[in-house]
């Protein structure tokens, strides 16, 4: 259910493992089964749909030993590496090796041992200044690590770089060793990692001061990790957690040519960018929880304050007697009780209201930055697509668009539904109409390319579309704008259900 | 559905371990019960005597402040893990029901690895919520763990309370041998060696961390 089901995916999963538990002998064949039907449609499938998909099926084996029959699903292999049942199975696999570990996935897919290629990269980090290096780096490399050892303050290892390190070998290398180096420190477990970002963020901070800095420290991250995506996204989202990052570097890192090469072969990029929108849009969730909570507090404080001051006036306004005569004020002992309360009273719907109007500045500047975000998220997609998209002229849907042939001739979709075999030139792309075991995909790298990222771009429009409609007036302003390509606009407003006829009136 | 589940659970409350079952013909069929774990807590405002059956003998405190504790948590215990199951597994699993603040393996208190139960931190009890609703029970690097909200972390917590410096529960040889048999070929993460080992990372109690800082 899109873009928000009534309870999270985990809730069912749990629940269609605990009727394939007790159902054995129906259900797990009815799972199977729909699980094959995806699988052959996959390539209609929305992105999000997709995405949900390979968690949920990846969770679900890993309750089951991960049995499954990848011997169905073997012929993937002969399909080019853009197909999306291919990507589906690339993914599927990488997940299960984070639930477990990479010599079990190996194990569970004996039965088609050609998968194998398609398992995530064994290594671990990729550390460009340990042993096996003997330049200069290595010894600074090691020298860092001594003084970590030591237990030096961030303060102190600030010092030494711009003492000893930057002035001899410059910001780029400095970066990359000393960054290197950190994450090395941390890399034997995710705790280790955070331990690192927690004591020496600041020396990071130094480094990363502003976005082009920041996208060269993400660029060294994937590098270090490149042989292991769960750890990279982990690094990169907890180093936006310590702000470190921005979410707009991470924007600008994601939209990199080394990264905009794999939007339809990897989730790799998307998983990053979804982590990124995610927190962002996470931490806007949470202030308004505060403030809701805030303004509840502050209502009972102010009545609170209230009430003890009435109780105040009436013990001052009362009229007692004090041996026999009547005297203005109640017992004094009393009435430095209450006057004391009162004012407690009093400090404290202060105070309350003091910290809601710094939570509503912070709120404030959070949706300043959620703005800035799917702005900047708009222009770079808008701008990657414009770049590949066939001209509007002549591919105005989907539906050319996948028609569309590799070599850029555009196939009218009614010549289709009559193929013959052979075409004008007796190329394999004759077979336009798909074979229906599926060992054939059809459509060429570049539309596929277009088909992914187009997906990706609704698919991101309905997940936060609450958060983008307030903006969507500056959005067309600025990046939909008339010579946008039709096939971009379409993505947008179907994500965000807003009626492409709107736009032409008036 | 889910009220099955707690029936189901409620009756079959036990804590041994089981080595891994071999799984038969049918997919996914089981031919023996699942195992267990304890009753489940749905919402924030049910019976706190639902919260855990699993009273921590050094809860410095009443029954009744336990179980405050307990409803105002975000953090979860999870025990009957693998040595070898590594925080990035764990990561990965519990990142399904929210966002993860930390994690803090449990370690043997002379060898200083993994000793099969670890605490995670989540940023909101509706996430720490989930993970003891749906989490629980279901398998984790091949074995059933069990899920549970926990009273808070300090320093010390962290080690297991065996004399041997492993849990209580594996006290006696027959649980080490059978993993050690089992898991033969995977490698341990070591806490205690590297330029990091100094560092072993301490919370302070009820600790108020945000997603920003």
């Amino acid at each position: 259910m899109l873009p928000e089901p009534p309870f999270k995916p985990i809730y069912y999963t749990l629940v269609i493992i605990d009727l394939c538990k007790a159902l054995p002998g129906a259900f797990p064949a009815v799972v199977a089964g729909a699980v094959r039907a995806l699988f052959e449609k996959i390539a209609d499938l929305d992105m999000e749909c997709r995405t949900r998909l390979i968690l949920w099926f990846s969770h679900h084996l890993s309750n089951f030993q991960f049995i499954w029959h990848w011997e169905e699903w073997a012929y993937v292999l002969d399909l080019p590496k853009w197909a999306p049942q291919r990507v589906f199975v690339r993914e599927v696999l990488e997940r299960e090796v984070r639930l477990s570990y990479w010599e079990k996935v190996k194990q569970s897919i004996e039965n088609a041992p050609g998968l194998e290629g398609l398992l995530p990269p064994k290594g671990g980090p990729n550390f460009e200044f340990g042993a096996q290096d003997n330049s200069e780096r290595h010894a600074l490399s090691a020298e860092l690590k001594n003084l970590v050892k030591g237990r030096a303050a961030a303060r102190e290892i600030i010092l030494w770089i711009e003492e000893n390190v930057f002035p001899v070998h410059g910001f780029e290398v400095t970066l990359k060793v000393v960054l290197q180096t950190l994450l090395d420190i941390g890399s034997k477990s995710f705790t280790h990692l955070i331990t690192v970002l927690e004591r020496y963020g600041q020396v990071i901070a130094k480094m990363s001061s502003d976005q082009d800095k920041q996208v060269m420290v993400i660029a060294e991250v994937g590098s270090y990790w490149k042989n292991n995506l769960q750890m990279t996204a982990i690094a990169i989202d907890r180093m936006m957690g310590y702000r470190l990052l921005s979410n707009l570097s991470i924007v600008r890192w994601v939209f990199s040519s080394e990264n905009i090469e794999q939007f339809h072969t990897s989730d790799r990029p998307w998983e990053i960018l979804r982590n990124a929108v995610n927190k962002t849009y996470n931490r806007i969730c949470d202030l308004r929880k505060e403030i809701s909570s805030l303004k509840k507090t502050f209502v009972s404080a102010e009545a609170a304050a209230a009430k003890a001051k009435a109780e105040l006036d009436a013990a001052e306004t009362k009229l007692t007697l004090v041996d026999g005569e009547p005297v203005l004020g109640d017992n004094p002992t009393k009435l430095k009780r209450l006057k004391s309360s009162a004012e407690k009273a009093k400090e404290e719907e202060v105070s309350v209201q003091e910290s809601l109007e710094a939570k509503d500045a912070l709120l404030a500047r959070a949706l300043d930055e959620i703005e800035a975000l799917f702005l900047s998220l708009y222009k770079n997609f808008s701008s990657v697509l414009m770049e590949r998209l066939p001209e509007a002229s002549r591919v105005g849907t989907l539906q050319e668009l996948k028609s569309s042939s590799a070599d850029a001739m555009a196939v009218d979709l009614e010549e289709l539904s009559t193929m013959e075999v052979d075409d004008e030139n007796g190329r394999p792309k004759s077979q336009l109409n798909g074979r229906k075991t599926g060992s054939v995909y059809n459509i060429g790298e570049k539309e596929q390319w277009c088909l992914s990222t187009l997906g990706y771009l609704k698919a991101f429009s309905r997940q936060y579309a609450s958060e983008i409609w307030p903006h969507v007036e500056k959005l067309e302003a600025e990046v939909l704008t008339e010579n946008v390509h039709p096939l971009i606009r379409k993505a947008v407003y179907c994500g965000l259900r807003r009626p492409i006829s709107a736009v032409y009136v008036g | 559905m889910v009220e099955d589940r707690i029936v189901e659970y409620n009756k079959k409350i036990a804590r041994h371990q089981n080595p891994p079952q071999k799984f038969q013909f049918r997919i996914w069929g089981f031919s023996s019960e699942p195992v267990l774990t304890p009753p489940l807590a749905l919402h924030q405002d049910q019976d706190p005597s639902k919260l855990s059956v699993y009273r921590d003998r050094r809860f410095p405190g009443s029954q009744e402040e336990f179980e405050q504790a307990l409803l105002a948590s975000t953090i979860v215990y999870i025990g009957n893990m693998s040595f070898y199951t590594t925080e990035e597994q764990v990561y990965e699993l519990f990142s399904r029901a929210g966002e993860i603040k930390k994690i803090i393996m449990g370690l043997d208190k002379n060898s200083k690895t993994p000793c099969g139960f670890c605490f995670v931190l989540y940023y909101s009890r509706e996430d720490t919520d989930d993970a003891v609703k749906y989490i629980s029970g279901t398998i984790l690097d091949d074995r059933p763990i069990r899920v549970d909200f926990d009273w808070g972390f300090q320093e010390g917590r962290q080690w297991g309370r065996g004399r041997s410096g492993g849990q209580v529960r594996d006290e006696g040889g027959y649980g080490k041998l059978v993993q050690r048999e089992l898991e033969a070929q995977r490698q341990l993460v070591d806490y205690g060696a590297g330029s990091l080992g100094s560092f072993l990372p301490v919370m302070p109690p009820h600790c108020k961390l945000q997603r920003s800082l």
